[in-house]
This record gives structure tokens, C-alpha cells and sequence, in this order.
């Protein structure tokens, strides 16, 4: 019976159409042609001419808006908001894979937003400067505003301004304090360490070392830790992937082997490979792994109200492992300037958008507000926002950022072209499935510079 | 009569719209695509001419695209060898049941053709995770810990679990097919059974699969289809990885184009892919006649 | 007597044995199908951490309503359902239309290149929607209609007609002819013996392209995904996995926009099964 009154509804649509198509022979156009007028109608709405009320459209890299990075922005973006009524921001936002995917799309269509989160590196940075996508700003304007040297240079390119970094991210280890004690383990200072606690932990079914596989970089940028520590110098380490020189490398297959060598011994969850960031991160903050290996934009996990307590404070960062037997020290940091705000060089509003994105990096918003806020490291002095009241993972991180010796820059598989760091970190998720040998891998990278150095 | 169903411009008018959206909405694109594939358009550059070069890289050089394409060709002939004979022999069960039971078990049986693939795929990986997953855990509660394993992260089982999801998928919707099938031919069936006096095993293979050839060569149709068209359930539980070992060709293209940037490559990649599925129609077609087609 | 007695009985027994193990092979085979739905459900239920217990399932103690409220205010289900069905019911409504139009024109007209075309029509059953994406993504921004409904509702309706149009022509050729000559005797035009007196008939195989569209794209999300940008379109499936990436940390919410996301087509299958099992069992065996 249902069915009959469905058909019957269903019928009098057809039959409408139809009555429209007598009189038009092309009843397609005729459904087309309804919903075009919606959408413009709707488009119609959303930006009214008349007043002076601007509109700018934002897109972010942080999906959740309650919590960590997404909340600062939220604030920042209030802040402007304040103190110019007349501007409203329309924000949309898709975590990092997706987002990559869908500015990517942006740029074919030549649509971009306003305003967006850039990355730093040139795998990223190059393909919106050489479109001409990325406005050009005036680095006069930002003299005030205390950048560390080398945060506005990864937003450089021949001499030319295109955005406004705001994270300093480098590579550390978090750990989950009560855990190790538990299990009476010190904090790992050492990739035998690390070996050794996952032997005591795996034992009560308690995973070591969380680490994402399936969004790809993080397993690609643990390894670069590792090579460092054997090549001990970023400036040589660079060298040899730029060049493409990394498989006649002694300290390159001694770093890649190293690796392997915590895969066999279990340091990683079993499942590392195909994880989500999402659940390499669950893993660690429902109190299933002791341990996680993740950028330092991820400090927020200490004030995130939707992690579980006994989880959230007993969360602590220490510096990634060193080698026994290989020169590197814990201060030779993986660190580059990563997220960034640019903007659209095309957008009606690019004044606007300029003035939104200078104020959202303003140091007395974004450093006091992501310091004490307790969310990230601003790439800027942010020494007269302490408050004496940071908490522990804080602490941790600013020791390991401020006891650094030596930096890296962009990482290894952001250093070159997109389409180097796609088929680079697919490659390095070969060698970690063992699906390639060590050697094997190292000659193919070179082989995917040289490819990518032709471009 | 013929004055009627013969008049030309009733036949233009009628046949019209449906040839613009098929212009529309598939041609154009492909021949557009044609275009693009001779260019090195990348992320936002200019594109520049560069004749057959991409081609000549598919054809020469690239791996994954042909393990692609070799997936896809075992996950057709697994709907055939495995999904098919157990959708029917489920359809037959069914049949066999009667009554409420019938009903019901039709309704559970489908229930996941109807669910979005985003819920199912995160389903999935979630079940078959080895740190917290069901799956190794029903297995050992069995007594079966040997065979638990990373499913989807150790290279020799993720092709096999990407199967086994894909084909789970569409269990209900082939098994629904052919269970049609079966009512539609009881009445046959038993007629031709009591003529012949035939039973079991020899009723189904001399009665009832005959009957039923039309409703096999449909599904296949559409298994081979779908097979080659494999995106979403790759995308959301493997992408693919690790390295190419659970890679489909739609997935390829899209992070060829998307992730890569080799927006030039993509297109291409996507005509050797049309052509790949025209050239699939034509042989089926050969082998296996399908009337309307 | 006491003979036949006993074989009827041995025969009774054999009977039950076969029907008992009929039934356990259907049982498990269902639990097998239907287990992830419960499994989805029981942990929306549940505190995030629980997803990790030793067990297969764990009792919800207690149930954690607050899951689903979240889901449903933070996950804008209802809007992207509604935005669902507005661009999957355009599209099945276009599509219907269309392959009973080209249906009759193809088998019941007669003229020259029917067989050219119908071929051209069905090989688009053939060619990946994926093929497209990249060409459309430029051609949809050429005629500013990225963003819009229309983005997603051409590329569905193009990839779903030949289906429908394979259906239908499969399905008529079985209509007897007498029924038209009829009207066509009584004057009729072609449209209205279309839509008066074909329509009717073709119920069945109009259901099987209903059903065939909507499963074919109420889940479809790549094309979403990359057409659509704003709230204001989006749809279902992405938003699901829009907001997995939102609630990276919240387990039992992300399971619980997958329940209330799973809840329309659910529903909508339950209430129709019936019709739906016939309408694709006529479509199948005719088409």
C-alpha cells in the first residue's frame, strides 16, 4: 500500500515534468533549469551587495574548532572580527589529507579562497607561487612582529614574500607518564631503549610506539630522524637528497636499517601501516600505547578536554631517541616552518584578507594566545607571554625547542616537487612493508630526485 | 501505425535529451580528457604540449597502473568464482525456506548494499585492526591464533581482506539478483523436475542453472563492471598501500591527479582506462553474448 | 506397517537435520552481514576508550545518549540528508524519465540508426565515473556550476541513464504491441501513450532503475567531495567523512553520525523490501 502512494507521488512528478516537456522538448533542461535558479538565488544571498559588509572565505587544515589549533584560529579570527564588524569570515575545513586534495582542486579551478592555510615547503609553496595564486606581501610589515630567522624565508621565494608562517613544528616523542612508571621504565633516551620497552610493554598487551603509516609522512619523517642521527648534520643529509646521491650513502642505509630495525622489534603498533592519523593519535590518548611519535603541533593533547583525564596529564614530550654507535646528538632537530596563512592574490577582498591574516599572526594574539593557550610554538619570541603556569608537556616542548643545536628545514620528502613527495613517501612505505630492500629503496629515491630535478 | 511510430521528428525530440546528457556528460568530458593527456599540466602551471609523452610513460614505465588493472581483473573473476556461486546458493536456500524466515533473512542479507561504504569501510578497519579489532579476536577465542595477522597492513594479506570487503559489499545486491531469478523460474523448475523425476544436484545442473543463465550473465555484467569501476571502498580503508598492493585503477588516477599534482598524467591515465573498459565490453562480449548489449 | 512406519520417521529426521543446517548457515551468514551494523551501534553507545575492550562487544553502562546529540547538531545531519535526497531524488527523477523515453523510442520507434545510438547510450555503462572528475572539475568551473547541486547531478544522471536505459529497453521488448495500436488507433500522441499507457506497465523495471540510481549514488562521495565546497551542498557520505577527520579523538560520536547517517536508507529499505525485491527481480530476469 506504502508503494502505491509512493508511485503515485512519483507518477505526478513525471507527469509534471512531462506536461513542462510538451511544450519543451527537452525535459532535462527543464529539471536543470529549476535548480539553477536556487543556486543563484542562494549565491545571491550569501553575498549582498549592497552593504558594505564583506565576506571572506577561509579554508583551514584543522577540522575540529573546539580544541587546539582550530580553537586558536576561531579566537584570532574573533579578535578580527571585533574589531572589524564589518567583516565575516566563511570558513571551511578538511583535515590534512583531504585538504591537500581539495586546494589542489582549487587551484585547477582556479577558485582559490580569500585566505588559506599554506605549508611552507616548496613541494607545497612552489605550484601556488608559480600559478600566481599567492599574493605577494610586504615583509616592512612584519618587522615588529619577531619571527624567528628563518620562519618569513620558508614563505620566500626569489626575494618575494607569499605568506605568514605560524607554527615552528619539529619531530619529538610523547609519552605517556604513568604508563612507563607502571611498568618501571625510564624515558627512552635511546633506540635501544625504545626496543627494550616495547619488550616489556607488548608483554601486557600495551602497544610502545604509536605512529601513523596510512597518511604517510609521519613514517617518513620518523626515518629522516633516524638517518639524522647518523648523518649528525642536516646541512649533509640535504645535500645527499638533493642531489640524489643517498644510495652511495653509508650513513643514509645505516639510518634506513635502523629503522628496520625497530619495525622487527615491535616499537611500532602492528598496525602502524595502515593507521590513520586518527588512530595512531587514539591509540596514544585512549591509553593504548605508552608512547607516540608526532609533530610538536600536537602539544595541544595537554589541555584537550576530550582526551581522558588520566590520559591528558600524564602526557609528556621528550626529544626523539638517539642512536648508540651513530654521532647525532638529541639536539639535532627535525624542524621546519610548516602551516602558514596566505592569500589570495585574485580575491576582491585581498586587502581584507591581508589585513585579517597580518592580525591573526599579530604576536600579542597569536604567541600570547597559542602559548597560553597552551596549544603551539609560535614561530616568534614568545618569551614575555609565559606565565609560569605551563603546564608539564609545555614545559617539555619548550626545552626541547629552546636546547636545539641544530635544524633541519623542510623535510626531506617536502624538499622537492609534489609529485617527488607522493611517489617518495608510497616508496618509503614499501621499505617499512619490506616490500623493497633498504638498498633497493635508496636507489629508487635517488632515481625519483633525478625525475623530479628534470621537471 | 507506422505513420506514428515512424515520425522523425517525434523520434528526434524524444531521443534528443538523453544523447545530450550522454554528450554532455560523458563524451565531452572524455575527449576533453583526450586533450589534457597531451599536455605536462601540473598544479596550477600552464599546460604545455607534449604529444605522446604521457603514454609512452604508461606504457613503458609506470607499474602501479598495471597492477591496477591486474587487481581489477582478479576481483572480477573472484565475483565469478566466489561471490556468484555462494549469492545463489544463498538465493536458493532462501527460496527453499518460505514464509516469514524468508522475508527476513532477504532483509538482513541486503542491509549492507543500503548502508554508505563510509560506515562500512570504518567498519571494517576497525574490525580488522590487530590492536583492537574483533576479527583476530573472534579467531583466537576459536582457537585459531595462528591465523590472525595485520590484515590490512602486511603486503601478502591486504589485497585478500580488500577483496573480501568489496565482495561482502555486494553479497546482498547479487544475491538479490539471482534470488529474483530463481522465483522466476520455480514454476519451471518443478514442472520440468516432475517430467524428469530429477533431484537434488541433478535438478540444479540440468533444471535449474540453465533457467537461471540469463540472470548469471547479468550479474557478471555488472561484477566486471564493478569491478573495474573499484574507487571508494580502496580509497577510504588502504588507498591503496602499502606500496601498490591493494591499488585500483580509479584510485590511482586520483592521486595521480589530486596528490601528485600530474594533472597532465591523470587524464591520460583515464583514457587508457576508457579504452581498457571498452576493450573488456567488446571481448565479454564475444564470450559471453549478452542480447541487449 | 512398523516399516513404513520407521522409514517415514528416518525420512522425518533427515528432513529436520537438512532444515536445522539450513537454517545455521543462514543464521551465521546473516549475523556475518548484519554484525557490523550492531557492532557500529553498540559502540556509538559507549565511552570512546571502549572501542579497545578485550571483548567482541561491551554492554553500554551506561548508555551514552549525549553521543548521539552531538552527532546530530555537530554533524548537520539532518541538512546533509536533506541535501542528499534533493540531489539523489533530481537525479533518479531525471533518469527515470528519461530511460522510459529512450526506452520506447528505442524499441518501439522506428528509424534508421536506432541500434548506433542505443550502443552509444549503453556503452556509458561501461566508462568510470572517475574518468570524469578531472575534465568536469574544469568544464563545471567554465559554467560556473561548481558548488551548485548541478555539479553532482549531471555526472550522476549521465552514469546512471545507461543502466536505466539497458533496463528499460530489455524490459519492454517483452510489452506486447496490441496495447498501443490501440491508442495509437484512437488518436493518441506518442508522449501520452508514453506516459498513459507504457508507464503503467513498466512499474516494475521503473522500481529496479530507482533502486539501481539510488544505490549508485547516495553513496557516492568522490564527486561530492570534489565539487562541492560549501554547507550549503554538501552531502551525506562526505559529511560523515568530513566529520571523522572533525572528531578524530571522539570514537563513539564518529559511530554515531554513522548510525544516524545509515538511518535513512535504512528505513526507506525496510519499509519498501518488498517492492524493492520484486522490482529488481522483474528488471533482472527481463533485463
Amino acid at each position: 500500500m506504502k508503494m502505491k502512494k509512493l508511485l503515485a507521488a512519483l507518477l505526478t512528478g513525471i507527469m509534471a515534468v512531462s506536461l513542462v516537456a510538451c511544450g519543451n522538448p527537452n525535459p532535462a533542461s527543464a529539471g536543470e533549469d529549476k535548480s539553477t535558479e536556487t543556486t543563484k538565488e542562494t549565491e545571491a544571498a550569501k553575498t549582498p551587495e549592497k552593504s558594505e559588509a564583506v565576506t571572506l572565505k577561509f579554508f583551514s587544515n584543522v577540522p575540529d574548532r573546539t580544541a587546539g589549533l582550530g580553537l586558536l584560529e576561531e579566537t584570532n579570527l574573533n579578535s578580527f572580527k571585533e574589531a572589524n564588524p564589518d567583516v565575516n569570515f566563511e570558513t571551511e575545513f578538511l583535515q590534512d589529507e583531504p585538504y591537500k586534495m581539495k586546494i589542489q582542486t582549487y587551484m585547477q579551478s582556479k577558485n582559490m579562497p580569500d585566505m588559506w592555510m599554506q605549508w611552507g615547503h616548496p613541494a607545497a609553496l612552489m605550484p601556488v607561487v608559480q600559478g600566481g595564486f599567492a599574493a605577494e606581501l610586504n615583509p616592512d610589515d612584519y618587522k615588529d612582529y619577531g619571527f624567528v630567522p628563518g620562519a618569513l624565508e620558508a614563505f620566500t621565494i626569489d626575494g618575494k614574500l607569499y605568506g605568514l608562517p605560524k607554527n615552528a613544528d619539529f619531530w619529538v616523542l610523547y609519552y605517556n607518564e604513568k604508563i612507563l612508571n607502571d611498568n618501571g621504565i625510564a624515558v627512552p633516551k635511546t633506540t635501544d631503549d625504545l626496543i627494550a620497552a616495547a619488550k616489556i610493554l607488548n608483554a601486557k598487551g600495551i602497544q610502545a610506539v604509536s605512529l601513523t603509516g596510512k597518511d604517510r609522512w609521519p613514517t617518513a619523517i620518523t626515518l629522516e630522524n633516524l638517518i639524522l642521527r647518523k648523518t649528525a648534520d642536516p646541512k649533509a643529509f640535504n645535500d645527499a637528497i638533493k642531489t640524489g646521491t643517498t644510495s652511495s650513502n653509508e650513513d643514509f642505509l645505516a639510518g634506513v636499517n635502523e629503522f628496520i630495525r625497530l619495525v622487527d622489534n615491535n616499537v611500532f603498533q602492528p598496525s602502524y601501516l595502515s593507521d590513520d592519523y586518527g588512530t595512531a593519535k587514539n591509540l596514544f590518548i585512549q591509553g593504548q600505547a605508552a608512547m607516540y611519535v608526532m609533530g610538536s603541533w600536537e602539544m595541544g593533547m595537554g589541555s584537550d578536554e576530550t582526551i581522558p583525564e588520566e590520559v591528558r596529564k600524564n602526557i609528556r614530550a621528550t626529544k626523539f631517541p638517539t642512536v648508540n654507535g651513530f654521532p647525532g646528538t638529541a639536539d639535532d632537530l627535525v624542524m621546519w616552518y610548516g602551516g602558514g596563512y596566505a592569500v589570495s592574490a585574485d580575491s576582491p577582498n585581498k586587502e581584507a584578507a591581508i589585513k585579517a591574516v597580518s592580525h591573526m599572526l599579530d604576536p600579542d594574539i597569536y604567541a600570547k594566545n597559542s602559548w597560553q593557550k597552551q596549544i603551539a610554538i609560535p614561530p616568534m619570541k614568545y618569551d614575555k607571554y609565559l606565565t609560569g603556569n605551563e603546564n608539564n608537556l609545555q614545559k617539555d616542548i619548550t626545552e626541547i625547542i629552546s636546547s636545539a643545536k641544530s635544524t633541519t628545514g623542510a623535510t626531506f620528502i617536502d624538499m622537492l616537487t609534489a609529485s617527488f613527495k607522493d611517489a617518495s613517501e608510497g616508496l618509503t612505505l614499501e621499505m617499512s612493508g619490506k616490500m623493497v630492500s633498504p638498498e633497493e629503496y635508496l636507489s629508487q629515491l635517488d632515481a625519483l630526485v633525478k625525475e623530479a630535478n628534470a621537471e | 501505425m507506422d505513420k506514428v511510430l515512424g515520425n522523425k521528428k517525434t523520434i528526434f525530440l524524444l531521443v534528443l535529451p538523453g544523447i545530450l546528457v550522454m554528450i554532455a556528460g560523458v563524451l565531452f568530458p572524455i575527449l576533453m580528457s583526450g586533450y589534457l593527456s597531451l599536455t605536462s599540466m601540473q598544479g596550477g602551471g600552464a599546460a604545455k604540449f607534449v604529444g605522446l609523452q604521457n603514454y609512452i610513460k604508461i606504457f613503458t614505465k609506470d607499474k602501479t597502473f598495471w597492477v591496477s588493472i591486474v587487481h581489477a581483473i582478479i576481483l572480477g573473476f573472484s565475483y565469478m568464482l566466489f561471490q556468484h556461486p555462494i549469492c545463489m546458493g544463498f538465493a536458493l536456500l532462501l527460496d527453499k525456506m518460505g514464509g516469514k524466515a524468508e522475508k527476513v533473512f532477504r532483509v538482513l542479507f541486503f542491509i549492507p548494499c543500503v548502508i554508505s561504504i563510509m560506515v562500512t569501510s570504518k567498519m571494517w578497519v576497525n574490525i580488522l585492526n590487530p590492536t583492537f579489532g574483533v576479527f583476530n579476536k573472534v579467531l583466537t577465542a576459536i582457537g585459531m591464533e595462528g591465523l590472525a595477522r595485520n590484515w590490512l597492513s602486511d603486503p601478502n594479506t591486504v589485497f585478500i581482506s580488500v577483496l573480501f570487503i568489496i565482495m561482502w559489499q555486494g553479497f546482498g545486491y547479487g544475491m538479490l539478483i539471482y534470488y529474483a531469478g530463481v522465483k522466476g523460474i520455480s514454476g519451471d523448475v518443478n514442472e520440468a523436475c516432475q517430467i524428469d523425476g530429477a533431484t537434488g544436484f541433478r535438478k540444479f545442473f540440468s533444471v535449474t542453472l540453465p533457467l537461471l543463465m540469463p540472470v548469471v550473465k547479468v550479474n557478471v555484467t555488472l561484477g566486471m563492471i564493478s569491478a573495474l569501476k573499484q574507487m571508494e571502498t580502496v580509497f577510504l580503508i588502504t588507498d591503496g598501500g602499502p606500496g601498490d598492493r591493494s591499488q585500483f585503477i580509479a584510485n590511482y588516477l586520483y592521486q595521480q591527479a589530486f596528490r601528485a599534482f600530474k594533472y597532465g598524467y591523470a587524464n591520460a591515465i583515464a583514457v587508457v582506462f576508457v579504452v581498457i573498459c571498452l576493450v573488456v565490453t567488446v571481448i565479454y562480449n564475444k564470450v559471453i553474448v549478452v542480447e541487449d548489449l | 506397517m512398523t516399516n513404513t512406519h520407521t522409514l517415514n520417521k528416518t525420512a522425518k529426521q533427515k528432513k529436520l537435520i537438512i532444515k536445522s543446517i539450513m537454517w545455521a548457515i543462514m543464521s551465521l551468514f546473516a549475523v556475518l552481514q548484519f554484525f557490523p551494523l550492531i557492532w557500529v551501534t553498540n559502540f556509538s553507545l559507549t565511552k570512546d576508550s571502549d572501542v579497545f575492550t578485550s571483548g567482541i562487544l561491551k554492554v553500554p553502562d551506561p548508555p551514552e545518549w549525549q553521543n548521539y546529540s552531538l552527532a546530530w547538531v555537530n554533524g548537520n545531519i539532518l541538512k546533509y540528508t536533506i541535501n542528499s535526497m534533493f540531489v539523489v531524488g533530481t537525479t533518479i527523477l531525471i533518469v527515470a524519465v528519461l530511460s522510459l523515453i529512450l526506452g520506447y523510442a528505442f524499441t518501439r520507434m522506428k528509424w534508421k540508426f536506432a541500434n548506433a545510438w542505443l550502443t552509444f547510450i549503453l556503452i556509458g555503462m561501461m566508462i568510470p565515473i572517475h574518468t570524469t572528475l578531472l575534465p568536469n572539475f574544469l568544464i563545471f568551473r567554465q559554467f560556473n556550476i561548481l558548488d551548485t547541486p548541478l555539479a553532482l547531478i549531471i555526472p550522476y544522471v549521465a552514469f546512471s541513464m545507461p543502466l536505466g536505459v539497458f533496463i528499460m529497453t530489455g524490459f519492454m521488448r517483452s510489452i506486447p504491441r496490441e496495447l498501443e495500436e490501440a491508442a495509437v488507433m484512437d488518436g493518441c500522441g506518442v508522449m501520452r501513450i508514453i506516459f498513459q499507457i507504457i508507464l503503467p506497465i513498466t512499474k516494475s523495471a521503473m522500481v529496479t532503475i530507482i533502486v539501481m540510481t539510488f544505490i549508485n549514488n547516495w553513496n557516492e562521495f568522490i564527486m561530492g567531495a570534489t565539487f562541492l565546497s560549501s554547507v550549503m551542498w554538501k552531502t551525506l557520505p562526505f559529511a560523515v567523512y568530513e566529520f571523522s577527520s572533525q572528531y578524530v579523538s571522539r570514537y563513539s560520536v564518529q559511530f554515531a553520525v554513522m548510525v544516524l547517517s545509515a538511518l535513512p536508507s535504512l528505513i526507506v529499505y525496510i519499509c519498501l523490501n518488498e517492492q524493492i525485491a520484486k522490482g529488481v527481480t522483474f528488471g533482472a530476469v527481463k533485463g
